[in-house]
Parts: structure tokens; C-alpha cells; sequence
């Protein structure tokens, strides 16, 4: 059955005690898609993918992944998702075909079956060489390489993971990004992934931004950087607070004072450049001028900076 | 079952991969072996000493009594610290790591875990046990003791050394530290060994409870050769409220 999402979310909300750490939250992802989860550390994300991985109950709202909801039918939805944590979750003491069986033996494959998607899992992550080997004999890059190919043993329907770059060099981010790529193209696995790294946020085809437990924004990268609707002026001054004011006074903008920088989006931000510096040629000590970033995005719907927590 | 099996597999492997069975393994042996060898040597000199003394009955001294019922009491006393040491690690290292996440996310179902888990620290327990069954057979082959008696201290032992399995599982289901597990475990075997102690002094219906719940107590009626019902059925009760309340720990920590 084609059903135009993969995973539904709807109205979730989960408190610790006094603490909401989700608000109402919301979002769908159609099948295939790589949706990214964006938020500072203590916006949200852990709790909303514990959730998701059914590691944590829901207390308002309601979770449908490829038609299993996760109150009602627990078990089946388990069986539809690969899960990828931070966290190692390998067997070091285990070989890396040992930990694969394993997981697999938990799916309920065993035999041929498990054989054959171990070794197309192996040959797929370039593990092959090495399924004999030891586990705590692999290198960071190699061991999250054998967490992905774990994750999708069973052919999951939608594979969550969450900040899967952590501690991965560049090269080994690159590796990972265009496998999750070749695994979209080929399989049409559906891929939801937590992040608080912009670089890694620019991979997914969607996002939704989380900030204090709500999504304030979701749609492409491109699509929320131009919700910014123009560029950004970046200037430092000694006495930010009353330059600031005197801009939004003398050119009628909405600049504003973030972490002792001055702010301004602008869609004219070329020419206010040299206005601003004929007008303040004394208090501006240095602007600058930049196309919207995500991070740009964050602040401009939340209204602070992405790692002021 | 097949998810129990297979739980009870990774944990079985990852024990025998790492120096932890072999050195439990070893150990034990070399205990029960030390025990089992100055019984021997003592029984040997009471024999000599009193087949030199004419007139005097003898028929007290026989390899029973004199060896396999208190190698059978020193084995329980060494599988009392030596049970938790097994057990620590079945929830208390997965609960330290993601695998234990994992295995919630996975369509395994918490009495499977428990299972699983159980089983695992039972085999390694069975196979230490399963060894020192070499030394009656050694007397068996050099001497002539009760088959029924041997067999029934052996399957005490062995019943004991389940419920222990089962207690040492779940103080490790809960907590992730592995040491906190093996000294709240030693608790608590140490509490079901000595619980019967005051029974003596107390009063009906205290007494009867206390000797009830001391493994002790039925541990010795087995020792003597009697299968008692009760014996067996207090052996199964306590590995099962042990299970229980292992997978009430496991489930409340699923959701934590």
C-alpha cells in the first residue's frame, strides 16, 4: 500500500517532570526522503528520536511509521525501522560478522537468508575483507560503517539515526553521507536523521528546525534560507547596543544585538554596506556581508544564536 | 524461543572470547579440586588410622559423609561469590553501552531478554558444575559411594546455583555499574545462606518462615539424599520471583 508518508508525527509532546522538552510537534516525511532534525544540544532531538525508536512511551500526540503506530502496534513498527545511536552499540568483544548475525538473529533471519544479507550488508559497507575481524580493531569511521549496515540488515522501511557524523573525521562524514545517498536511490529507504551540524543539515532533502522542544521551521535548505529574503550584515562594534539602535532608527531596519554583534537581514545588504559606514565611520569596527546560512535561519526564527545554550 | 536462543548465543560467545569463562572456569576447578583432594587425603587417614584400631565401628566413615557431602558445602560457598562475579555483566555492560537500547528497539520482547540472559550465565554456571562431577567420578571408579546421595547433592547444588544465577541476573538489571551488581548480588545469596540462622531461637510462625526461606535448609535435605517436593519447589520458586522481578527491573528501565 502507497501511502504518501513514511513517518507521521503528530501533536507530540513529552515532559520530564516540569520540563517539556517537546512541544506539540509535528512533521511528515514522504517515503524515500532524507529528513534532517536540526536543533541545538537540549532543543529536543534526543527525546523526539527516542520516541521515534520506541525507547521512550508517548504522552500526547501520536507517531505512524509505515502504517504502524507506536502506541497501538509497538512490535510491528519495531520491526519496520533500523536504528543507528550516537553511541556505539557493537559488541567489541564480537567479531563484525558476529554482531551482524546477532542482529539479525533478533529480526528473525537465520540461515541462507541471514547469510545473504550479511554478506551483501558486509560487501556494501566495504566491510567484506574485514568480517573476521574483532571489532574494537576498527577505526571509529569503520565501526559506525558496521552500525549502519546492522541498522539495515533487516531492510528497514525507515532508518533513524541519530547524529550520525559524531566523531567521524571529514573523510570518513563524506563516506557516510554518500552511502546514506546510495541507500535512498537503491533501496528508497526513508532516512531520519538528528543533527546539530549544519554541514551534515545541508545532506537532507528536507528539515525541520528544532528549538526548545517545537519545530519553528521545516522545508528544504534552500526554501528556509530564503525565508531570510535577502543577505546577511554581520557588524562588531564596542558600543553595539546604542549603534544598533541608531541603524534601525536611521535606515529603518530591525537589526538587532546577538551575542555582542550586531545583526542585520537585509535584502538591499550590498548598498547598506556603504551607507552604514559613511553614516557610523567611527563606531563600526568590522562588517561583513554573507548569503543566509541555516545557522542564519535558526536566528531568524528563534532569535538567538544556535549554540547560546 | 528463538529470540532467546539467540540472546542467549551472543552472550555465551562474548563470554568465551574474552579471558572471563576461562578464568572463572580454572579457578573454580582448582578450588573444588583443592577441596575435593584434602577431603580425599583426610578420609585416607581416617581409614588407616582406625583400620589399625580393632573392635572399633566404622561403618560411619564411608566417602558420603566423610567427602562429597562437605565438598558439596564448600562448592555452594565459593558458587556464593562466584555466581555474582558471572552475573554482573549480563544487564549491568549492556546498559553501560547502546546495546542494550538496541535490543529495545528490536521487535525482542523483555521476558526474551530475560530468558536469553539467563540462560547464558546458566551454562557457564552448568559447565563449572558439570566439571567438578569429575571428582565423584573419580570416586566412583576407586571406591563404592551411594549413587542416590551423590546424585541428590549434585542436583541440589546445581538447583542452588540456578537460583543464583537468577538472583545475580537481576541485581544486574539494575544498575549499569557491574561492580555495585556483583556486591548487591553477594547480598543477597550471603542473606538467603544465613537467613535461617535465628530460626532457633524464634518463635512459630517466624521460625517456620525463616527455615523456609533459608536455601541452606534445603540445600542439606538434598545433601542427604532426600527429594523432597518442597525442597524442589522452593529451588523453582525462587529462580522464578527472581525472573520476575528481573523483568519488571528490565521494563521499568526500557522506558527511563
Amino acid at each position: 500500500m502507497n501511502r504518501p508518508f513514511a513517518v507521521r508525527v503528530s501533536n507530540v509532546s513529552h515532559s520530564y517532570g516540569t520540563h517539556r522538552a517537546l512541544d506539540k510537534v509535528g512533521f511528515e516525511v514522504a517515503p524515500g526522503e532524507i529528513f534532517g532534525l536540526l536543533g541545538p544540544n537540549g532543543g529536543g532531538k534526543t527525546t523526539l528520536f527516542r520516541i521515534l525508536a520506541t525507547l521512550l512511551p508517548i504522552q500526547e500526540g501520536t507517531v505512524e511509521i509505515d502504517g504502524h503506530d507506536a502506541c497501538s502496534d509497538v512490535s510491528g513498527l519495531r520491526s519496520r525501522i533500523g536504528v543507528v545511536f550516537q553511541s556505539p552499540s557493537l559488541d567489541i568483544k564480537l567479531t563484525v560478522r558476529e554482531n551482524m548475525i546477532h542482529h539479525g538473529h533478533l529480526y528473525g533471519l537465520y540461515g541462507a537468508a541471514l547469510s545473504a544479507a550479511v554478506n551483501e550488508g558486509l560487501a556494501r559497507i566495504g566491510l567484506a575483507e574485514r568480517a573476521a575481524d574483532m571489532v574494537e580493531t576498527l577505526s571509529g569511521g569503520l565501526k559506525r560503517r558496521v552500525e549502519l549496515a546492522k541498522g539495515l540488515l533487516s531492510e528497514p522501511s525507515v532508518l533513524i539515526l541519530d547524529e550520525p557524523s559524531t566523531g567521524l573525521d571529514p573523510g570518513a562524514r563524506r563516506d557516510l553521507w554518500a552511502y546514506l545517498s546510495a541507500l535512498r536511490e537503491e533501496r528508497g529507504t526513508t532516512i531520519l536523521v538528528t543533527t546539530h551540524l549544519m554541514e551534515e543539515a545541508e545532506h537532507c532533502d528536507r528539515l525541520g528546525i528544532l528549538d526548545r522542544g517545537r519545530i519553528v521551521s521545516s522545508g528544504t535548505a534552500d526554501t528556509l534560507r530564503g525565508k531570510i529574503g535577502g543577505d546577511i550584515l554581520t557588524i562588531r562594534s564596542t558600543g553595539a547596543d546604542a549603534l544598533c539602535a541608531a541603524l534601525n532608527q536611521r535606515f529603518s531596519q530591525e537589526a538587532e544585538v546577538i551575542d555582542g554583534t550586531i545583526r542585520l537581514e537585509s535584502p538591499d545588504a550590498r548598498h547598506l554596506i556603504r551607507q552604514i559606514y559613511e553614516a557610523f565611520p567611527e563606531q563600526v569596527d568590522a562588517i561583513s556581508l554573507g548569503r543566509p546560512t541555516l545557522e542564519d535561519v535558526f536566528i531568524h526564527e528563534t532569535g538567538h544564536q544556535f549554540w547560546n545554550e | 524461543m528463538r529470540n532467546v536462543l539467540a540472546i542467549a548465543w551472543r552472550d555465551i560467545r562474548s563470554v568465551f572470547v574474552s579471558p572471563i569463562a576461562y578464568v572463572v572456569l580454572t579457578g573454580f576447578t582448582l578450588l573444588s579440586g583443592w577441596f575435593f583432594f584434602n577431603m580425599l587425603g583426610q578420609f585416607n587417614r581416617l581409614v588407616a588410622q582406625y583400620s589399625m584400631l580393632q573392635g572399633m565401628d566404622t561403618t560411619w566413615l564411608n566417602l558420603n559423609d566423610a567427602v562429597i557431602t562437605p565438598l558439596l558445602g564448600n562448592l555452594l560457598v565459593v558458587l556464593l561469590i562466584v555466581i555474582p562475579m558471572i552475573t554482573m555483566r549480563s544487564f549491568a555492560e549492556e546498559k553501560s553501552s547502546s546495546t542494550f537500547e538496541l535490543l529495545f528497539t528490536s521487535p525482542v520482547r523483555v521476558g526474551e531478554m530475560v530468558l536469553g540472559k539467563y540462560l547464558a550465565s546458566a551454562f557457564l554456571v552448568t559447565a563449572m558444575i558439570a566439571i567438578s562431577l569429575v571428582f565423584p567420578a573419580i570416586l566412583f571408579i576407586y571406591g563404592n559411594p551411594e549413587l542416590g546421595i551423590t546424585a541428590a547433592g549434585f542436583l541440589g547444588l546445581y538447583l542452588t546455583a540456578l537460583a543464583f544465577v537468577a538472583a545475580g541476573n537481576f541485581t544486574s538489571a539494575l544498575t549499569s555499574n557491574q561492580i555495585i551488581a556483583t556486591i548487591s548480588a553477594m547480598v543477597i545469596l550471603l542473606l538467603l545462606f544465613v537467613i535461617g540462622w535465628p530460626a532457633e531461637g524464634a518463635g512459630e510462625p517466624i521460625k517456620s518462615i525463616l527455615v523456609y526461606l533459608s536455601v541452606t535448609e534445603h540445600f542439606q535435605s538434598m545433601l542427604k539424599g532426600v527429594l523432597d517436593t518442597r525442597d524442589l519447589v522452593y529451588f523453582a520458586s525462587v529462580t522464578i520471583v527472581f525472573l520476575f522481578l528481573t523483568h519488571r527491573a528490565v521494563e521499568s528501565a526500557r522506558w527511563k
